[in-house]
């Protein structure tokens, strides 16, 4: 038994360690002179414009994925993932409550749609999807062999003005898991991940909390 | 200890397996606009395939409980001279067509089972598989897409159109296959994703009817 109980351990943590998608920094973000994009404890690099904080509107739009940056691969459908994405994004804005609205639907910016209502226009884009290596992650995932690793791009507009309001970029790599981990699990995760980031990231700033990393 | 730890993972293996998947996910709620009277008929064209086979029903009881659409449907495709023969035949008012462009789901059971069943295997490993199936979900997803469109027999004019999706994820710690994972959220998604989309169709219809009326 002696010599048991440390091998469990050591297979618990092997099979467990690293499980998940992990928040790295991300690859080139996109900021520019007038987009100063910082790190932020929840989101990779984020920009905010100055004094504003999501509140006062009411309604936000999710829009379709753009997916013309990947490639499609074994195991990665990139217009799969972008569903994927959309709802799960649409779901945790919708948990965390700072919107009447959360929705798909295009018609809100309709002109005969209620003027009074005010709307964002969330946009987002694919810088990376690779699904990497399961067999490499099995031999050496400790080592960032064979990772998976997704970076996601998204702005948030003021739909009549064009006016830039958020802008982030966001990455999750997933490195190990059991024998090595399904890389769809690993993509769909760490989407999943990015979606709750932006959601705890918008009810953090509309509670009157600021970007940063404390 | 480890025997009685093994029996357990295995017991819980095939009790798991045998049960049913618990689902959180609502169903979406139709929205039916007021003073739908009179009803109108409509020619259910599309959704051959067999992907397509839960959206055309789903398509019929959607529109028959409105109580403001009769739903006429053919089992075969039809070409355009026996979809005229209908309408005419039929004094149908409105031809609703589409296709499902992505219906699937998937999970990570088979994964998980995998590695609880891997390590069930040998009585020396069986806490890991116990530890390891306590601690981990299984999480799974499905998602449809798909397109609709509604044609006014009166005016040959495409009077709505829509390409929508629905994406719905749920997880659990039960032992599950992946199979009834995807059994139990397909039709979930495939449901919701007609609700969603013929609940902007009444929108649009009831739009409309107030313009003409």
């Amino acid at each position: 038994m002696k010599t048991i109980a440390p091998m469990i351990l050591l297979s618990l943590l092997l099979l467990n360690y690293g499980c998940g998608a992990i928040k790295v920094s991300p690859v080139e973000a996109g900021g520019t002179q007038d987009v100063v994009m910082v790190e932020d404890k929840d989101l990779g690099q984020v920009y905010l414009a100055p004094d504003f904080n999501f509140k006062g509107f009411d309604i936000i739009l999710v829009l379709d994925t753009s997916t013309s940056a990947v490639l499609e691969k074994k195991e990665i459908d990139p217009d799969e993932l972008a569903i994927y994405l959309k709802h799960s994004l649409m779901k945790k804005l919708n948990e965390v409550g700072v919107f009447t609205k959360v929705t798909d639907d295009r018609s809100v910016l309709s002109p005969q749609k209620d003027v009074s209502a005010k709307v964002l226009v969330l946009e987002s884009s694919f810088a990376e999807v690779d699904p990497g290596s399961r067999a490499l992650r099995w031999l050496a995932g400790l080592y960032g062999a064979g990772r998976t690793k997704v970076q996601l791009e998204s702005e948030i507009r003021d739909p009549q003005t064009k006016q830039l309001y958020f802008k982030s970029s966001n990455r999750r790599i997933g490195m190990m898991g059991s024998f090595g981990g399904n890389s769809k699990d690993f993509v769909l995760e760490s989407l999943d991940e990015i979606s709750s980031s932006h959601s705890t990231f918008i009810k953090r700033i509309s509670s009157g909390g600021k970007v940063g990393t404390e | 200890m480890l025997k009685i730890f093994a029996a357990i993972v295995f017991l819980g293996l095939l009790s798991g397996c045998a049960s049913a998947v618990p689902i959180s996910t609502p169903l979406l709620s139709r929205e039916y606009p007021e003073g739908l009277v009179g009803e109108k008929k409509v020619l259910l064209t599309g959704f051959q395939t067999q992907a397509g086979k839960c959206f055309r029903e789903e398509i019929e009881v959607y529109l028959r409980e409105s109580k403001g659409f009769a739903v006429l449907t053919s089992p075969e495709p039809l070409d355009d001279r026996q979809l005229e023969k209908v309408i005419e035949g039929q004094k149908v008012n409105f031809v609703l067509s589409g296709d499902v462009d992505r219906y699937e789901a998937g999970s990570n059971a088979k994964d998980r089972n995998l590695t609880v069943g891997y390590f069930t295997a040998f009585i020396i490993t069986a806490p890991i598989a116990f530890f390891y199936a306590a601690s981990t979900d299984w999480k799974g997803y499905a998602l449809a897409s798909a397109k609709m469109s509604v044609v006014d027999t009166k005016t040959d004019e495409t009077i709505w159109s829509l390409k929508d999706s629905t994406s719905i994820n749920e997880q659990g710690n039960e032992l599950v296959s992946d199979d009834k994972i995807k059994k139990a959220l397909l039709p979930i998604a495939c449901k919701n994703l007609v609700t969603k989309m013929l609940n902007n169709f009444m929108r649009s219809y009831a739009t409309n009817k107030r313009k003409n009326d």
